[in-house]
């Protein structure tokens, strides 16, 4: 609902008369109707109030003779009376008592002024004046503060739209994690903290802490695009790398100069017993392992300050026994000052938790809150507490029910030379394809290996012709590369053919088998097949090395332009290992 | 919380006094605007500056792409807290810090 809002209508000049003597209203009108003003006349005390309801004046003067002896409160009701129409209705009080009796009503009825008669008209107009001045004034002030309150109240409400919003995308990245505790200081949703956490169907936990800069709006603005970001690359098991990278991208990209997102993601993988921390401006993560500290301190500059390819992406990593506390923190609980204005300082917050036990984010938050005197709350700080104990020993036949069973399937595409000259890595969108159809994330990023490595070998050297020993010679990959712009330039005849056939050996195992045609001319595989030394391959033929030893079988056919490899998969040593 | 920006040679100095936030937003960028494109190099001054978030490293951004890539910055004479939020942001990869 919206408060009420008095709408004022623009000021009238009209002045109403309260005075029962004829005399008296007819000198009033003489010299105001000359003024230009419209006058309107009462001579009974029990009028007035109506009057004053059917015709709002702009002011009123009422005669001390009109008014009720034994009560004071006249002038209050026409004020009352008139508060519906304006905010403010100055009354003047007349008579022709002496000054003394004249100024004690004046106060006692609480009149905005008086005037003693006789006077003249000079001194009426200044009265007058004056008090429709003192009355516009009001009226300006009245109308701004209105009109404060009425922005005030829609910013509240967009406010609360807006945390609907947040709820929705933040609410789905709040996955109940074991072992996972965390706290949000209410002032930090709209500036611009954000905290997300998440399990890839491997099992790892990714725990994304981020903080935009600067406050309010602005801050909070980038918070729904990196959540999105995350969830869906999460889901599509996209490694911790890609995902910084990609949100810098798009930060980059959209922010102003001036805005960047400090961001820190801690990947705790039960499979690989490690933990891996990403820090991007951020103050230290820190890990508290049998009452020892460990810090782990940013490392590059925060997100959408420079391009993706300037950013170090490789994490510090560490091995975990179970026994290890997480800690990431915003800057709130550091930067939070008492009233002397000392900080809370890093100091103290690593020693708070040190000395914690269990009870890490509750100890901290009384703890800065007690040394701050209360001032805490106003401020944004956000916590992450994770202990990997829970995280290493939990069961993952419990989550089998959401992974899928391995099923029948095969696809089959043709890029034609269009296609090729376009796309820059197809075989990334085929993986995401394959992943959605059976998802098998531990088994991934081999798989892109092995279907980028054919594929790349099927363009460059089946339909590109490209000599590979050109890697050999001084500045060789420079010219490889400009060889191969040049030949996808002038490309206009042929196609690459991928198939991948799907078929399960067991409920949670099954064999891929991808074959790669090209239309090139081929070339002689049997060199390859025996086995050669690998000191010839210095800068090139890696990839069908590589490949070879990814996959259970490698075989080329027909001319050489047609290659075929086998891949096994099977989840259950996850499951063994974590059962175990 | 004051900037005042001088010009001594072809380096432009800014001296940042007392809180460096988001109150310094207008002022900051005042300060530097009419450098740009006459000075070579940028010097801010931090000896005076009491405290800086992370509005403030964004103003500095803004002032390092106003700037252009060819205009070399320093940050100069910050004190421990002041040090210890450009280590956290890692602006040693932008700018010259001593």
């Amino acid at each position: 609902m919206i408060p009420p809002f008095t709408s004022l209508q623009p000021l009238s000049n009209r002045i109403l008369i309260a005075d029962p003597s004829a005399e008296h209203f007819a000198f009033y009108d003489c010299i105001l109707t000359a003024q230009g003003f419209e006058v309107l006349h009462v001579d009974r005390h029990d009028a007035i109030l109506d009057a004053v309801q059917q015709l709002p004046p702009s002011l009123v003067i009422v005669d001390l003779a009109i008014c009720d002896e034994k009560r004071n409160d006249l002038i209050k009701r026409i004020k009352q009376s008139c508060s519906t129409h304006s905010a403010f209705v100055p009354v003047l009080l007349a008579s022709n008592q002496d000054e003394q009796i004249l100024l004690q009503h004046a106060v006692a009825k609480e009149a905005d002024g008086f005037l003693q008669f006789p006077f003249s008209d000079k001194v009426l107009m200044a009265k007058v004046q004056s008090l429709l001045r003192i009355r516009s004034l009001y009226v300006a002030l009245k109308s701004t503060s209105d009109q404060i309150h009425q922005l005030h109240y829609t910013l509240e409400q967009e406010y609360k739209d807006a945390e609907r919003i947040y709820e929705k995308f933040l609410r789905p990245s709040a996955q109940k994690l074991a072992g996972f505790d965390s706290y949000i200081s209410s002032a930090s949703i709209f500036n611009g903290d954000l905290l997300l956490a998440k399990v890839q169907s491997s099992g790892d936990v990714l725990i994304l802490l981020g903080d935009f800069t600067g406050h309010g709006l602005s801050a909070a603005i980038g918070v729904i695009p990196v959540a999105e970001m995350f969830n869906s690359m999460v889901t599509k098991a996209r490694s911790a790398p890609e995902i910084i990278s990609e949100i810098n991208t798009k930060l980059y990209n959209i922010l102003p100069a001036h805005l960047f997102f400090g961001c820190a993601i801690l990947q705790v993988s039960p499979a690989q017993k490690k933990a891996h921390i990403y820090n991007f401006g951020m103050p230290d993560v820190l890990m508290i392992k049998r009452a020892e500290l460990s810090r782990f301190s940013s490392r590059n500059l925060p997100l959408g300050v420079v391009n993706s390819q300037r950013l170090d992406l490789y994490p510090q990593s560490v091995d975990l026994s179970g026994d290890e506390v997480f800690y990431m923190l915003t800057d709130g609980f550091t930067e939070s000052r008492n009233p002397q204005g000392e900080m809370f300082g890093d100091h103290r917050v690593e020693q708070t938790l040190l000395h914690a036990g269990k009870q890490g984010i509750k100890t901290l938050i009384e703890q800065v809150g007690e040394f701050c005197a209360d001032c805490f709350t106003e401020d944004d700080a956000t916590i992450a507490e994770l202990q990997t104990g829970p995280i290493l020993n939990f069961n993952y036949i419990d989550s089998f029910s959401h992974l899928t069973k391995a099923s029948r399937w095969n696809l089959n595409f043709r890029f034609d030379h269009v296609a090729l000259k376009q796309m820059a890595h197809p075989m990334e969108g085929l993986v995401d394809m394959i992943m959605h159809v059976q998802p098998i994330p531990s088994h991934k990023e081999r798989l892109f290996m092995i279907l980028d490595e054919l594929y790349t070998n099927a363009l460059e050297h089946g339909l590109l012709k490209l000599d590979s020993s050109l890697k050999q010679q001084e500045d060789g990959f420079l010219r490889f590369l400009n060889e191969r712009e040049r030949a996808i330039e002038g490309l206009n005849t042929g196609f690459i053919d991928v198939q991948v056939i799907h078929k399960p050996l067991g409920e949670y195992e099954g064999e891929l088998s991808i074959r790669i045609e090209d239309s090139g001319e081929g070339f002689d595989y049997t060199e390859l097949d025996a086995s050669p030394a690998p000191n010839q391959f210095i800068f090139s033929g890696r990839g069908v090395l590589l490949t070879r030893s990814l996959c259970s079988s490698l075989t080329y056919e027909g001319q050489g332009n047609v290659v075929t490899a086998v891949y096994h998969w099977h989840l259950r040593p996850i499951m063994e290992q974590a059962a175990g | 919380m004051s900037v005042e920006g001088q010009l001594v040679g072809n380096t432009a100095i800014l001296f940042v006094k007392g809180r460096f936030d988001i109150a310094s937003y207008e002022e900051f960028n005042q300060a530097y605007i009419n450098f740009i494109g006459r000075a070579e190099q940028f010097q801010v001054d931090l000896s005076t500056t009491t405290f800086m978030d992370s509005s403030a490293l964004g103003m500095l951004l803004l002032l390092r792409e106003k700037a252009g890539d060819s205009v070399h910055i320093e940050l100069i004479n910050a004190d421990d807290e002041v040090s210890k939020i450009l280590q956290i942001a890692q602006f040693q990869q932008l700018f010259t810090i001593r």
